[in-house]
């Protein structure tokens, strides 16, 4: 074996230990190897939250919520109710292993059980009223001529009112009479009124929408165009600008708009931008670089900068799902998930690629029981195998926690698995390689 | 007398096994340093290069202390060309990549240009 310091001679007994420690050494060296291998290749991920310190920097879950949406108190779980919490993760795992640290007062769970679905955090979202057209849709139906105008369906009075108006029939989107059913109706268009809040003008190149009885321009024609199509606008000339008093701010995209300016990516959410932190984040949402928009600092700086938008963020307003199974699109507001109808109703909303998710993944649930561990007597813990989730999209996981009877938790914890297996092993390789593709060889795309 | 020889015998020992520790360290600092250069966050991610900073420079100290102790002459470094080489092959690359999304010809002129720095640093700060 090999000696880095020859120069310091040792005596024949003491040089036999010093090979056999130098040995020890270089196999405990190579054991740590072993193991931080094995930690990169099936890498694990921990997630904690404390009751005990919720306001701490290590809980990388989101405050845990009750049933009816309120916060849970000192930990206290009443029986029967549901505790729910979410882990966002990229990546295919192969267990999760859920543990519970009991207060010392705390009553024994009595028949607790964690349930667990995949999918994304905002389409898990609680499903609000369907949602009709949006503002400024010009639609006909059954002979009769429509605007959606403060996201009211307002009918022009008599079917000559919009050509007096300047528009021509090919402006309006021919529809069934039950899609108008889901804006909610707003008062008749007379030749009097003029044009209404909605109406969509082209005026010297650039694009504007009445608001407030103002004319609001659009930051640019892109911008416009993230919202509407130019069959929209009535094309007007300047001296149309006298007849309104033109709004001092500018309209922007549509919420759910990715934009990209100077190296970084941002999804606009109600007036505000949101840095997408990285690569993954943008992948782990479902976004396609093609809709990615390239805006100019003139464009971006209408829009205050947010928060990073990492993985944990769920979607921002104005994000449209579609699902796999029946092609049933939901738009996201409000910390709801609202379902788009109709197609016609769903085009006027979708300018960009909608976020593909699966409906039946939110019925799949996967559970299992808590049981006292041998190693501490107030934790209750249980394993729960993910390979029925393997390949669904989003990487959300929404856990929810039910005992019969009152428990009182210090904190809760899920951790993360890979096992040990050639599936685990190859997707460990393809991820390696795509990396070090996507770093030294990247496409036009990525 | 025969209990300090003993004692200095033992300090001996540890003095070489802190020696193949500082190889170990080294060795694996290195490998760390190329594997998260070329994937950024592959070691990272599981250990931060501080903690392996930390254990080097803690290493270091205990070696010094111990050869103190024990009374090591340590020889004056003769030098090693080929270690030199090695190493400024090893940290030409490591730069090279981290400068791999520039320009490619002013990747070449900031590496020149570190590389010459470092060469005229050194020769200020160590040559005779």
């Amino acid at each position: 074996m090999f000696d880095f310091t020859q120069e310091i001679p040792l005596e024949a007994t003491d040089k036999k230990l010093y090979r056999k420690l130098q040995a020890s050494l270089y196999l405990v060296a190579f054991l740590l190897a072993l193991y931080l291998s094995y930690l990169i290749i099936f890498p694990h991920k921990y997630f904690v939250f404390s009751f005990l310190n919720p306001a701490s920097g290590q809980n990388n879950i989101a405050p845990p919520l009750l049933t009816d949406a309120s916060n849970v108190q000192n930990g206290k779980l009443s029986g029967g109710t549901g505790l729910f919490f979410d882990t966002d993760i990229s990546g295919d795992y192969s267990k999760a292993l859920i543990t519970l640290n009991l207060n010392n007062t705390s009553a024994k769970p009595d028949a607790a059980t964690v349930s667990i679905r995949r999918s994304y955090q905002a389409f898990m979202y609680k499903l609000g009223d369907p949602v009709g057209f949006r503002n400024g849709s010009l639609l006909k139906s059954d002979g009769a001529y429509y605007i959606i105008s403060d996201s009211n369906l307002r009918k022009f009075s008599t079917p000559d009112v919009p050509f007096s108006l300047g528009y021509t029939a090919e402006n309006f989107q021919a529809v069934s009479p039950v899609e108008l059913t889901y804006n909610s109706r707003g008062a008749e268009i007379t030749l009097k009124d003029g044009y209404p809040n909605g109406a969509l003008f082209h005026i010297a190149d650039n694009y504007y929408i009445l608001t407030d009885q103002k004319l609001q321009k659009f930051v640019s024609d892109q911008a416009y165009l993230s919202k509407y199509t130019p069959l929209q606008a009535l094309t007007k000339d300047s001296s149309f600008l006298n007849n309104y008093s033109v709004a001092d701010d500018l309209a922007g995209f549509s919420d759910g708009t990715l934009i990209a300016n100077g190296g970084s990516v941002f999804a606009i959410s109600d007036g505000k931008i949101l840095p997408i932190d990285n690569v993954q984040t943008f992948a782990s949402k479902g976004y396609d670089w093609n809709d990615v928009l390239n805006v100019g600092e003139d464009e971006i700086a209408i829009y205050q900068k947010d928060k990073l938008f990492n993985i944990k963020t769920p979607h921002p307003d104005g994000t449209i799902f579609k699902t796999a199974e029946d092609e049933k699109y939901y738009i996201v507001e409000n910390n709801q998930k609202h379902l788009l109808p109709s197609a016609s109703i769903a085009a006027s909303w979708l300018k960009k690629t909608p976020v593909a998710v699966s409906e039946k993944a939110l019925t799949i649930y996967a559970e299992c029981t808590p049981k006292k561990t041998f190693w501490n007597s107030g934790n209750y813990a249980c394993e729960i195998p993910l390979d029925q989730f393997s390949g669904f999209v989003g990487f959300n996981y929404e856990f929810n926690l039910v005992s019969n009877s009152n428990i009182q938790l210090n904190t809760l914890s899920v951790d993360y698995k890979k096992n040990i297996n050639k599936t685990n092993l190859k997707a460990f390789i393809v991820g390696l390689y795509n990396s070090i593709i996507g770093t030294y060889a990247p496409t036009s795309t990525s | 007398m025969r209990q300090l020889a003993l004692a200095k015998n033992k300090l001996l020992i540890l003095y070489k096994l802190l020696g193949d520790l500082l190889f170990l360290l080294l060795a694996f600092f290195s490998l760390a340093l190329i594997a998260d250069g070329l994937l950024s966050g592959l070691v990272s991610s599981h250990i931060s290069f501080l903690k392996i900073i930390c254990l080097i420079t803690l290493n270091l100290i205990a070696l010094y202390a111990v050869g103190r102790a024990a009374d090591v002459k340590i020889t004056e470094d003769r030098g090693n060309r080929k270690t030199t080489i090695f190493l400024v092959l090893l940290a030409a690359l490591l730069i090279g990549n981290s400068l791999f999304q520039l320009n490619h010809y002013l990747a070449l002129f900031i590496l020149a240009i570190t590389l010459l720095c470092s060469f005229f640093l050194y020769r200020l700060f160590f040559e005779k």
